[in-house]
């Protein structure tokens, strides 16, 4: 049981002369699910690519817990991009890449097909799935290599209301075996479900952090409180 | 994968070279290669004669032509192993300089000065040479090219005490070969010297006509074989085989014998 | 029924052996010229693609502008090395080698840019998936040759088609000797500068279906690649 997952402090990251995020310093709970909120342009996505390593820090540091630093981290990103490939081979490249072998590749790759109920698809053109399958496609990828660290930017977008709740059962499901898992959201209602805290991300700043339940009661910030309102929430309420 | 396309393209393009390049002991051995000028190989004399001589000796003749200038420039490199030209000068030069041993006389024609048919042609060659230089039957084009051509055209000029420098604006060059100088000197209606095989391979040339034809422009060919004491990289014994086959009987007469329509091409040094 | 000897006369010049030998060996060449040529420019590419330094952006600014290098000076360039140096003695200016050499050196601008421009748009596509994949810089690579195959086999039939269609190299270094180095360009010029239309126009017009066949080809790959 670990009591932070990552720490970082004063993360600030410049892109083609512009700051985008502003030291940011925050300590994310070691267990449960972090989710990341804001509007558009906000910096959510940014951050979750910074955490992944795709993008430099311009200054600040990330710390990862002990037993997450050398670990495996995985990315489900708003448009996954696919190969020009069989549903299956994508899975295959993506555990070959990260050092299995081609047998065991095979065999990782079928498990995660049946789990994310692709079997049916496993040798269609991963370019020819419907939106929703992609979002199943990208989680299998994701989850495919165990990581130890998850990190999803809007997995259920693209899903009808009863995918996006299976989706949701397997990401507590990946969170209670362990893996951290940090999540961007526009629905506050799977934040709600799903967070243990949130850092809400405003023009690149921050603008709360804390325990899921304050965020909704008391965020404490009027654009946080704004937000909350603009989506519909009276604070105290459940979706 | 790069790398195995990388191995796999150089294993296939060494292999293909080597196999192009193996020296194959009999057949190589046995191909002459003979500087020729443009004209001679564009008269077809050679694709005539040259078959005759491979049927009866098994030597295949490589014909590299170029303008006289080049091909003997080719000589002293020692890219080709003997020379079948008709610059005089030149070809005299060579052996006092010691890269042939000897020049063989082969063959002779004439040259021709051709021009526009509205005019008349003339008995004599002064006359029509007074007549060219004052610029009153329109343009002569030079070949310009240092072609065995082009030496023989300059030859003329000076031997009647003319200069070229300084002609004025009626004497004009185009570097091209015979064929096209012609075909050029046809569609503008100029004047222009020509061999007389080439001449008749070409006779089509509707706008032109014969203006002299005379035993003052001789148009001589000889054929040197290059000194494999001076030239590195030479095959002798070939080049003094063609060459004695070419002045001797068989070849001066199929020489003799090749025809361009009705005419005979060449004369051979040696009428048999 | 004068046309129709005209016509049969100029067909009848296609069944010359002459004529296909010429077409076989321009053929040859350049397919040879075109493997080489775009083995170097995947190699120039591979290691262009990730490339950021100054030294990087020179080095592919020169590469474009050496796209349009006259095919002349490549040859003259062949002549002066291959009539200098240790091949001076030997007759290898009379084989069909050099040509494939140089002709590949000509293609070697055109195949390395016509590559990266592939490579660098299919980058832009997936390129920050593989990485957030954890795809290293090689594996990055192959994916992405394997990603647009198409579009590189497209890019060799284009190369190939540029050096079937050219004659400066081939007619400096190979010097047209008839049935050693005479390749279907220079023999049209041969022809042409002599005067003899009709071979010209016959070896022409195999030169244009060769071009349009390869055209064809590389159309209907974009077509399937489009899918």
């Amino acid at each position: 049981m670990r009591a932070a997952s990552v720490q970082f402090s004063n993360i600030t990251v410049d892109l083609r002369g512009a700051t985008r995020l502003h030291g940011l310093t925050h300590t994310l709970s070691g267990t449960g699910i972090t989710a990341l909120v804001g509007s558009n342009g906000a910096g959510k996505s940014l951050l979750l690519k910074v955490l992944h390593g795709l993008i430099p820090i311009t200054r600040g540091q990330v710390r990862w817990a002990k037993d997450l630093a050398g670990e495996r981290r995985a990315l489900m990103r708003q448009q996954p991009d696919f190969l020009r490939r069989s549903v299956q081979e994508n899975l295959v490249f993506a555990l070959e890449i990260n050092g299995w072998k081609s047998n065991q590749a095979r065999l990782r790759s079928e498990e995660m097909l049946d789990w994310m109920q692709l079997e049916q698809s496993a040798n269609l053109m991963a370019n020819t799935l419907s939106p929703g399958e992609r979002s199943r496609l990208a989680m299998a990828r994701a989850l495919a290599i165990e990581p130890a660290v998850l990190l999803l930017d809007e997995p259920t977008a693209s899903l009808d209301p009863e995918s996006a709740l299976a989706m949701e059962s397997v990401i507590s499901f990946v969170q209670d075996r362990g893996t951290k898992v940090i999540l961007v959201s526009h629905s506050l209602g799977q934040v709600r479900r799903l967070a243990s805290d949130v850092l809400m991300l405003d023009q690149g700043q921050s603008i709360f952090f804390g325990p899921t339940d304050k965020f909704f009661s008391n965020p404490g910030n009027p654009r946080a409180s704004a937000f909350l309102h603009g989506a519909g929430f009276s604070l105290d309420e459940a979706v | 994968m790069l790398v195995r396309f990388t191995i796999a393209t150089w294993i296939c393009v060494s292999s293909i070279i080597a196999w192009l390049l193996w020296p194959e002991p009999e057949a190589d051995k046995r191909s002459l290669r003979l500087g020729s000028t443009t004209s001679t190989q564009d008269s077809g004399l050679l694709d005539y004669l040259l078959p005759i001589y491979e049927l009866e000796t098994g030597v295949q003749v490589l014909v590299i032509a170029k303008g006289t200038g080049a091909v003997i420039r080719d000589g002293l490199a020692g890219q080709v192993d003997a020379l079948l030209v008709h610059n005089r000068k030149l070809e005299d030069n060579l052996v006092d300089q010691g890269y042939a041993l000897n020049r063989l006389p082969i063959m002779s024609n004439n040259f021709l000065i051709v021009g526009s048919s509205e005019f008349r042609g003339y008995e004599n060659l002064a006359g029509l040479l007074r007549v060219l230089a004052s610029g009153q039957r329109g343009l002569f084009l030079s070949r310009g090219d240092n072609s065995g051509t082009h030496a023989a055209e300059i030859e003329m000029w000076s031997s009647f005490n003319y200069d070229p420098h300084n002609f004025s604006d009626w004497y004009s060059k185009t570097g091209t070969g015979m064929g096209q100088t012609l075909i050029t000197a046809n569609s503008n209606r100029s004047a222009t010297l020509v061999d007389s095989a080439t001449w008749a391979r070409h006779g089509d040339k509707d706008k032109l006509r014969i203006w002299y034809s005379g035993h003052e422009l001789p148009n001589d060919y000889g054929y040197l074989a290059l000194n494999p004491n001076v030239v590195s990289g030479v095959q002798n014994e070939l080049a003094t085989d063609f060459g004695n086959w070419l002045a001797g009987p068989t070849g001066q007469a199929a020489i003799g014998n090749y025809l361009i329509g009705d005419m005979q091409a060449f004369l051979p040094h040696k009428t048999p | 029924m004068n046309w129709l000897s005209h016509i049969s006369d100029f067909a009848l010049l296609f069944f010359d052996a002459t004529l296909w030998e010429v077409t076989g060996r321009s053929l040859f060449v350049s397919l040879m010229a075109t493997l080489i040529s775009m083995n170097l420019g995947l190699i120039l590419a591979r290691c262009l693609l990730q490339a950021h330094s100054r030294w990087a952006k020179f080095f592919d600014a020169l590469l474009g502008a050496f796209v349009a290098i006259p095919a002349v000076v490549i040859g003259l360039l062949a002549l002066l090395f291959f009539t200098s140096s240790i091949f001076k003695e030997s007759q290898i200016t009379l084989t069909i080698v050099p040509m494939m050499l140089a002709q590949a050196l000509l293609l070697t601008p055109l195949a390395a840019t016509l590559c990266l421009g592939a490579l660098r748009t299919h980058f832009k596509l997936i390129g920050e998936e593989l990485v957030s994949l954890g795809a290293s810089n090689s594996a990055m690579f192959n994916v992405l040759i394997r990603e647009c195959w198409p579009t590189l086999i497209a890019t060799s039939i284009l190369v190939l088609s540029r050096g079937i269609a050219e004659v400066g190299t081939v007619l400096i270094i190979g010097g047209n000797v008839e049935g050693r180095t005479q390749v279907l360009t220079t023999l049209i010029a041969e022809k042409a500068r002599i005067g003899i239309y009709e071979q010209a126009i016959a070896l022409s017009l195999i030169l244009i279906i060769i071009a349009l066949i390869l055209s064809l080809v590389v159309r209907t790959l974009q077509k399937r690649f489009e899918t």
